[in-house]
């Protein structure tokens, strides 16, 4: 929404600080069900109901809005098609064991496959 | 010699004055102190003077040089911190208001690692809050006020290094550390008329600096040439333990000035690089292509992978940076920052939806893989850093989208557009943890600077900073200094 829209449409809703402005509009205008403007509408509730006092007039007008953006943008990323084997790039990877505590069994290394017996964790 | 043109000379003059006793690092502490007092205020560069520690740090350098120590080519030279690179003791305010007593009892390990190599560090230097990662939309977003570039102070220095790229402009030091989560160095550096070197991911160890987002955080270098640039990372480059995402790779520059490379650099102009420019930027560019002829094969009209590279960016900007800032967040006390859209940014990313972020992160590989192929067949491909000027104080970047701040993607182009986008390489490099750097190639309108910028395969550093070398060595941009800082 062009800010001049944003501007007038948040100083016409001033009486009702609290309350998404797209929700006051839905009355006249739903978004299609399913489609990120509806989403944003209900995930700015979740935010109302966890924030909301933290929020002054109209910001929640501007948390819908800016969820919209944002949901839009993630289903630009719908349009590439990936693979089930394509994982997330990330930074996690698994560490060798550091020495253990006194007392401690330190880990046992991974029986070969094949010699593994029924109930044994992989 | 006055405090200016100390503080206009390159690395290697000043280190060659320093170990010929013709200035001391105490000498050169103060000149910085100096003219970051004067003119810094009024840029809104700097965030804390670290004036004590620097005159401690120099005159142990100028000891140490007496004494034939010698810790290599920064070894009492001033530089100064982006504000969110943790120092002992001295405020680290990540540009926010309500961090701004925030105090660290530990320093970055960038900050260790110039200490070791003898830099002075003067002053922490002024930032977009909280790196631009709450969406900020509009200049004015530092507890310290708009950054400004020294080159028409009423337009913006570029975020989120806007200190470190102004400070180094205005010759308050001569040189300074940026980061660069998706165009935080190269923006500014464009803005300011500066060299800035995003390295490629894990190059730099990001222990001590605050983190916006794990996966694409990266810290660098900003100077006036691409050789100083060089003599920076090579300080702060290197393995960390405190920090998993650091390669073993260093990178290492050579003591004497570089000799010639031996083969011609083969570069690949991008298809439509200018289409989103405005006239300034465009012509500065086609110059520039010319002066790259002169010693390296230009292929022109290169076609650049097309992903989502700009909303991928604000998916992961979002999640990473909603978790890293949670509490901030949820505390409310992000409803003291100062810009309007940042104290509501937060509650909108606190609501990313997880499928959405691994989506994009499971985009990251077919998106390095597509561009390392174009990359290989390339020393380098050039576009300008920004298609746009430095805007003025108090503009609205939703009006001018290329304008946009990092690390937010510009805003979407409405779909009745016909025209051509101009390559998104700022979100894809970063994306794809490539190194980049911004070279000055000119002026506009109201002399405010042009970049051109040299995106590189991973680890091409070397590459990279051999061909800005010799395009700097053909072209004088990068020696030009504004007015009105003397």
């Amino acid at each position: 929404m062009p800010s001049t829209h944003r501007r007038r449409f948040l100083a016409s809703l001033s009486a009702a600080p609290l309350l998404p402005a797209a929700l006051v509009q839905s009355q006249s205008s739903s978004p299609e069900p399913g489609s990120p403007a509806a989403l944003a509408r209900h995930l700015a509730e979740v935010v109302r109901s966890r924030h909301g006092g933290q929020l002054g007039p109209g910001d929640l007008d501007d948390v819908t809005r800016l969820i919209g953006e944002s949901l839009e943008g993630a289903e630009k990323l719908k349009a590439v098609k990936l693979t089930n084997a394509d994982e997330p790039v990330t930074l996690f990877s698994a560490r060798r064991p550091q020495p253990c505590a006194p007392g401690v069994s330190a880990p046992q290394a991974t029986p070969p496959i094949g010699t593994r017996r029924p109930g044994d964790r992989p | 010699m006055s405090a200016l043109e100390l503080m206009d000379l390159s690395l290697r003059e000043l280190g060659r004055r320093l170990r010929a006793r013709q200035v001391s690092a105490v000498e050169l502490a103060e000149a910085s102190l100096a003219r970051l007092e004067a003119h810094g205020p009024r840029l809104g560069a700097v965030a804390t003077l670290t004036r004590e520690l620097a005159l401690a740090q120099a005159r142990q350098a100028d000891e140490e040089l007496r004494a034939g120590q010698d810790r290599g080519p920064l070894h009492g030279i001033p530089y100064g911190a982006k504000d969110l690179l943790a120092t002992r003791g001295i405020p680290t305010s990540w540009g926010a208001e309500p961090l701004r007593e925030q105090v660290f009892d530990f320093d970055a390990t960038a900050v260790t690692r110039l200490r070791e190599a003898g830099a002075v560090l003067v002053a922490k230097l002024a930032m977009v809050e909280l790196a631009g990662g709450l969406g900020y939309n509009n200049p004015d977003a530092s507890f310290t006020g708009p950054g400004r570039t020294p080159w028409n102070p009423d337009c913006w220095s570029g975020g989120s290094s806007s200190g470190s790229g102004a400070a180094v402009a205005a010759r308050l030091v001569p040189f300074a550390i940026g980061s660069e989560t998706s165009g935080s160095i190269l923006t500014p550096a464009s803005f300011c008329g500066v060299t800035g070197l995003r390295p490629t991911y894990g190059l730099v160890s990001r222990h001590g600096a605050m983190a916006l987002s794990w996966t694409l955080d990266k810290l660098g270098p900003m100077a006036k040439s691409a050789e100083d640039c060089a003599l920076v990372l090579a300080a702060i480059a290197g393995p960390d333990p405190h920090d998993p995402a650091t390669v073993p790779d260093g990178f290492v520059w050579p003591e004497r000035p570089s000799r010639r490379p031996e083969r011609r650099p083969r570069l690949g102009a991008l298809r439509h690089a200018t289409a989103s420019s405005v006239p300034a930027v465009k012509q500065a560019f086609e110059q520039s292509l010319a002066a790259l002829r002169g010693f390296a094969d230009v292929e022109e009209d290169v076609p650049f992978p097309d992903f989502p590279w700009g909303p991928a960016v604000g998916v992961i900007v979002d999640a990473e940076g909603a978790s890293a800032f949670r509490d901030l967040i949820e505390s409310g006390a992000t409803r003291r920052m100062r810009a309007a859209a940042d104290r509501v940014g937060g509650y909108q990313m606190l609501m990313t939806l997880a499928v959405d972020y691994l989506q994009a992160l499971r985009l990251r590989g077919p998106m390095r893989a597509a561009l390392d192929e174009l990359l290989s067949r390339y020393d380098a491909l050039l576009v300008p850093t920004r298609g746009g000027l430095a805007p003025r104080i108090g503009y609205d970047f939703d009006k001018q989208p290329d304008a946009a701040p990092s690390p937010r993607p510009a805003p979407s182009p409405s779909p009745d557009t016909k025209k051509p986008a101009t390559p998104a390489t700022i979100p894809a490099g970063n994306l794809a943890g490539l190194p980049a750097i911004a070279l000055p190639n000119g002026f506009g309108p109201g002399k405010l600077p042009t970049s051109l910028q040299l995106l590189g395969r991973a680890f091409s550093e070397p590459r990279l900073v051999e061909i800005a070398q010799q395009y700097q060595a053909v072209t004088d941009w990068h020696v030009r200094r504004p007015e009105g800082i003397g």
